[in-house]
């Protein structure tokens, strides 16, 4: 068993760029003149909400998948287990965060950025938090030993 | 079909359409991941490459709808989303089970 159709190492730092070059767009987003709530928002695409929703949305979503799919420096059999876990209970999270918010409201610009978002960092949190628990446990074997 | 009229969430459209969504869901989860009746290294290979297939077609086919649409439509979107990723998964898990047993057969003649 081998992991496959990953993303070399390195496109890890590269979405961490990504993601990071998101964040403060978003969050000088009056300063820069894209403050556009309130105003009707017009059906063309080219309106500069739209455009900003786009690129940010870009942006984030490329860069966490970057991060997500990005190989490890060691890609052996636990690995490949981890992963697929961790995709599986991503994929499981996701579907029940859906079907709930899709009972409770009618927000539907959010739900899809909702949707987004959680089954890519569920699954890197999860999967880099097993990592973690997996090489203290390494460690204090080898100590033990 | 657009909600838009009634407020609440306790109207005849929403609750339809929420038991609509449980049972689409539901249904494909328990297609797409019930065991195989034997499960050994190469299914879960299978399923794992699978997964991944499922979740890079199901956000490229996010970030071009983001992209190509305004926000009228993305009930829409939320829509196709819902069901893309698993629709996607079973078929090509399937397919490549499907695929390997054929090569399996003809190697044993």
């Amino acid at each position: 068993m081998k992991s496959r159709f990953l993303f070399p190492h390195w496109f890890r730092y590269l979405g961490f760029a990504l993601f990071l070059i998101h964040i403060p767009i978003v969050m000088f987003k009056k300063e820069m003149g894209f403050s556009m709530h309130g105003e009707p928002v017009s059906d063309d695409l080219f309106n500069s909400h739209h455009i900003f929703f786009m690129t940010t949305t870009l942006l984030m979503a490329i860069g966490l998948f970057f991060i997500a799919f990005a190989k490890e420096r060691i890609e052996d059999e636990q690995i490949f287990k981890l992963r697929l876990d961790s995709l599986q209970w991503a994929i499981y999270v996701n579907y029940i965060l859906l079907v709930v918010s899709l009972i409770l409201s009618k927000d539907t610009e959010h739900i899809l950025f909702l949707n987004l978002l959680v089954p890519l960092v569920f699954f890197i949190v999860r999967f880099r938090w097993k990592i973690f628990q997996n090489n203290r446990l390494i460690n204090k074997e080898e100590g033990q030993a | 079909m657009r909600i838009a009229d009634n407020s609440g969430l306790l109207n005849s459209e929403h609750i339809l359409l929420a038991i609509a969504f449980i049972l689409v869901i539901s249904g494909l989860l328990f297609i797409a991941f019930s065991k195989e009746k034997i499960e050994d290294e190469q299914i879960s290979q299978l399923r794992l490459d699978s997964l991944q297939w499922a979740v890079y077609f199901n956000y490229l086919l996010i970030i071009i709808s983001v992209a190509f649409l305004s926000n009228i439509d993305f009930i829409k979107v939320v829509m196709i989303n819902i069901w893309t990723p698993l629709v996607f998964f079973i078929i090509r898990f399937k397919w490549v089970i499907y695929r390997l047993n054929r090569s399996l057969k003809s190697e044993i003649i």
